[in-house]
């Protein structure tokens, strides 16, 4: 069985409608009137013990909506969640030891203490052994680069510092599951990288199952093997990210780089293309070849080409991931 | 559950020590603190007496001695609550409309506990000292005869009384989460404190009524008071204010948990 179980789960917000006007103040006071924002629209999916997901979207899709349903946080409108056998919301006391939560935005960290004493009281909510605390701590400690701040109180640290705070305090208890709601937003690039690498090895070591969400698809790329995409609360793809590139048509070109000057035109009637396929003279030792990944591969583009002409070198364009999701977003196929 | 109680109160001791770590960081601030509430309670007591010397010897017979034991015995409630529960204050704002309740909801902890210890107020226990005064001076004049038992009563009635304001006011802090954006009933129900530190047989029935089934301050210093005054006409009263401060506090967490149901967090 799956580690993580969503059927068909829903979200809906009730936003109270504020009448205007000392009229509209006496009203409101007795009687409510209320916007619905459906932000997680009926998702299912299942994801497995070790499992490193990318959950992605554009601003206001309902990622962390989702994300605090799972957590436990928020309770479904409707439909079912069952994480490690438990119900998030109704079995919090079980449930919470078994998660880690890491929010990118927000500090799950007491503000005026040090990071150290933190640790300690979490060290007690969690009932952790002292022997399994420290050797978890020594090892994160080192991992994280993390001694030069433990005494620090946590209002004093950076954004990056802070978020590799929180991201040990989160595991500290040994859970199964790790989720994190845009963990390197606002952080630069070494900072990324570095939360990028502990993932991965906390991932491939302790076997922690991550679920991840951020805007960050670079990340997402390097990091997850699998993708949720999500908008308007409804999900538009979950799989891996090479199928993500077949599954869309998309634009390819492989660029010829030419010894000498050649005949456009004559190149052009010679070569005969099934399908989509464009020529284009760059300049004139340049030729470029404009094609779909649905009508043909490339080998059997330069197979052709190197018939015909003398070639000095090949570069082959690839779609960029966020080329793709910006498409899957868009809501267009082609 | 023997178990997950130790677990609290363990924490419980912790979550303040820490507290009163970050708290001595600040020494000024905390003596300053500590003198302005002493000034505080100083004045009241003035105040009380020029009162009291104005008004004659008594209000619907009880004694000047007797209402100033009452009012003594209430600072004793009052501060104990104004030191462990002054966090319901920003239920609304900083839990729910800021969203920290997040975090709440993240740690394997009863929800409300969570919420309570993270600001404790230790400045108000030093109200308890004019309290203590009151009562002693109170003691004196009325010529009360203190056993070691009537201390630890007392000690016990005065945590019944902590834990009535607390259900209630827990009860109150509650609405914030199905209407966040409404804190109106605090500061009412904050003046009716007032009404539990005078007898409560000098209002009105209908007050009365409230005072002692709805809202049931006259379970806090009154009926304790009465006790410790040998006021054999209150008996049942008394017997049943331990009832009274479980009954209260078990409806505000009842009512605390229907409202963490409805918590909807916040969009960022
Ligand atoms: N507490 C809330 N009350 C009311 N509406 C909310 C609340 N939280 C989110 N929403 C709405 O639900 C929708 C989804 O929001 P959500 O925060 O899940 O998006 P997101 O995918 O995390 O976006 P972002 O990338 O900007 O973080 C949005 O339309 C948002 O306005
Ligand atoms: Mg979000």
């Amino acid at each position: 069985m799956a580690l993580i179980e969503v059927e068909k789960l829903n979200k809906v917000y009730k936003n109270f409608k504020r009448k205007e006007g000392l009229k509209g103040a006496l009203v409101n006071m007795i009687y409510r009137e209320y916007d619905e924002i459906r932000a997680v629209d009926d998702i299912s999916f299942s994801i497995n013990s070790g499992e490193l997901v990318g959950y992605i979207g554009p601003n206001g899709a309902g990622k962390s909506t989702t994300i605090k349903m799972l957590t436990g946080i928020l309770i479904p409108t409707s439909g079912r969640l069952v994480v490690n056998n438990l119900i998030p919301y109704k079995q919090r006391y079980e449930y919470t030891k078994q998660i880690g939560v890491v929010f990118g935005q927000r500090t799950q960290l007491w503000w005026d203490i040090p990071v150290i004493e933190s640790f300690k009281l979490l060290r007690k909510i969690y009932q952790i052994p002292k022997d399994h605390y420290e050797s978890r701590l020594s090892k994160f400690k080192n991992l994280l680069d993390l001694k030069p701040l433990l005494n620090i109180p946590v209002r004093k640290l950076s954004l990056g510092q802070r978020m590799r705070c929180d991201l040990v305090a989160s595991l500290l208890h040994n859970p199964d599951v790790l989720f994190l709601d845009e963990p390197t937003i606002g952080l630069d690039i070494i900072g990324k990288l570095s939360i990028r690498q502990f993932l991965e090895k906390i991932n491939n070591e302790l076997g922690i199952t991550i679920i991840l969400t951020t805007h960050d698809l670079k990340e997402i790329e390097a990091l997850c093997k699998r993708l949720i995409t999500i908008d308007h609360g409804k999900i538009l793809y979950d799989g891996d990210i090479d199928g993500l590139r077949s599954c869309y048509t998309l634009n390819r070109s492989i660029t010829f780089q030419l010894i000498k000057n050649f005949d456009f035109d004559n190149l052009e009637q010679k070569l005969k293309f099934d399908g989509n396929v464009t020529l284009e003279r760059l300049d004139q030792l340049r030729l470029k070849i404009n094609f779909s990944n649905e009508s043909l591969n490339p080998a059997k583009i330069i197979e052709n080409v190197i018939k015909e002409v003398e070639v000095h070198d090949i570069a082959i364009e690839e779609p960029s991931i966020e080329e793709i999701v910006g498409r899957i977003y868009s809501g267009k196929k082609n | 559950m023997l178990r997950q109680f130790i677990i609290h109160l363990d924490l419980g001791f912790a979550y303040l020590s820490q507290f009163m770590k970050t708290r001595m960081e600040y020494k000024a601030d905390l003596i300053l603190g500590l003198v302005t509430g002493l000034l505080f309670q100083l004045i009241t007591l003035v105040f009380i007496d020029v009162l009291f010397a104005k008004q004659g010897l008594t209000i619907n017979f009880w004694t000047k001695g007797q209402i100033l034991f009452i009012y003594g015995f209430s600072i004793f409630p009052l501060n104990l609550f104004f030191a462990f529960f002054p966090n319901l204050y920003n239920v609304g704002s900083v839990y729910i409309i800021e969203g920290n309740f997040d975090r709440i909801l993240l740690r394997p902890l009863n929800s409300l506990f969570q919420v309570l210890l993270e600001k404790v107020d230790i400045e108000s226990l030093i109200g308890m000292l004019v309290g203590g005064a009151i009562v002693c001076y109170a003691s004196a004049q009325l010529n009360l005869e203190w056993t070691i038992i009537k201390v630890v009563t007392f000690a016990g009635m005065v945590i019944c009384g902590m834990f009535i304001y607390g259900g209630v006011f827990t009860a109150v802090a509650s609405f914030s989460f199905w209407w966040p954006d409404r804190v109106g009933l605090m500061a009412p129900l904050f003046n009716m404190i007032t009404f539990g530190k005078y007898p409560v047989t000098i209002y009105n029935r209908f007050l009365q009524y409230i005072l002692m089934w709805i809202i049931p301050f006259a379970f806090v210093a009154f009926f304790p008071s009465a006790y410790f005054l040998d006021n054999v006409q209150f008996r049942t009263y008394i017997a049943l204010i331990p009832v009274v401060a479980f009954c209260s506090m078990s409806a505000g967490m009842i009512i605390w948990n229907l409202g963490t149901r409805h918590y909807e967090s916040t969009g960022s």
